[in-house]
């Protein structure tokens, strides 16, 4: 690459655009668990159209799931927050205005599945580790 | 009620109080002039009776273990059984079993939903444990990753 179209490389992205010293972009936790959460919104299924669904790991024992759709009836904003608190003795659900309860049966084991499958894709493609090993990735084979 | 053991949960009840007495301190104390003395005299019992053609003393502790791993099964005394002898145990064990539920349809039921309920238990230990190991490992993830590239704690 010639001085010149680097330099308009480095005036277009505002850094240097060599890739082997260009810094990757400074990111602050809650960048790091939006990204997070848009790959763990996917993990149900498909989200049906005009909701907004957004799973994350909030911290090391706080799941959160939020759902966010507008009301066909009354064509308002609705939304529901669901925060799971992993304890040594259950995982503990909690809902706005509803009672807390220990999530068991078929939805643990759903919601457990879904721990790991976000565990999986975040580790690979966010940060790149290696799910099964905790170690990094090669470069080649981060997303 | 608590409970927690004790000293004096564990004295037996045909024992008197204020005969038994627990060691003291000093009594165990191998610098203890009186306890060399006992220990010195009780070796001298023990020499004794071996040379007079007394059986050496089993140490359970010592033989269960060692039976344990030669044949698989120990007797209560400590010597190794004979693996097809504990087989024929085993499978007498089980027919006794088997007979008693059969006697007996409620027990068998009541016992099929306690072992339902035990292993539903170990799948829900196992499904908890599994759950509390994914975020430590992401938060530490997430910290390395701001140490790295990151633009601080800023929320």
């Amino acid at each position: 690459m010639g001085v010149f179209s680097q330099k308009l490389a480095n005036l277009i992205t505002g850094g240097n655009a060599n890739p082997s010293v260009r810094r990757r972009p400074r990111f602050t936790r809650r960048d790091l668990i939006r990204m997070e959460s848009r790959i763990g919104g996917q993990l149900f299924g498909s989200v049906p159209k005009g909701h907004r669904r957004e799973f994350f790991c909030l911290d090391s024992h706080t799941w959160v799931w939020y759902e966010e759709w507008v009301d066909q009836a009354t064509r308002k904003k609705v939304s529901t927050t669901t925060r799971y608190e992993v304890h040594s003795n259950g995982v503990l659900k909690v809902q706005e205005g509803q009672p807390y309860k220990f999530v068991e049966g078929q939805e643990l084991t759903n919601l457990v599945w879904a721990m790991h499958l976000y565990y999986e894709e975040v580790a690979r493609n966010i940060y790149g580790y290696d799910p099964s090993t905790g170690k990094p990735l090669p470069v080649g084979a981060r997303a | 009620m608590s409970n927690t053991l004790n000293p004096t949960n564990m004295i037996t009840l045909d024992r008197e109080p204020s005969v038994w007495q627990y060691p003291t301190t000093s009594d165990l104390d191998p610098a203890n002039p009186a306890t060399q003395a006992r220990a010195e005299y009780e070796h001298s019992l023990y020499v004794d009776a071996i040379a007079q053609g007394e059986p050496e003393p089993v140490n359970q502790y010592e033989t269960v273990p060692a039976a344990n791993e030669a044949h698989g099964y120990a007797t209560s005394s400590g010597e190794a059984m004979d693996p097809a002898h504990a087989e024929a145990v085993v499978a007498e064990a089980q027919a006794v079993v088997a007979d008693a539920f059969a006697a007996d349809p409620d027990m068998l039921a009541m016992h099929r939903a306690n072992e339902a309920q035990r292993l539903s238990h170990e799948r829900h230990n196992a499904a908890v444990a599994q759950a509390g190991a994914y975020g430590p490992q992401l938060t530490a993830m997430r910290n390395r990753a701001l140490e790295d590239w990151g633009a601080g704690d800023q929320a």
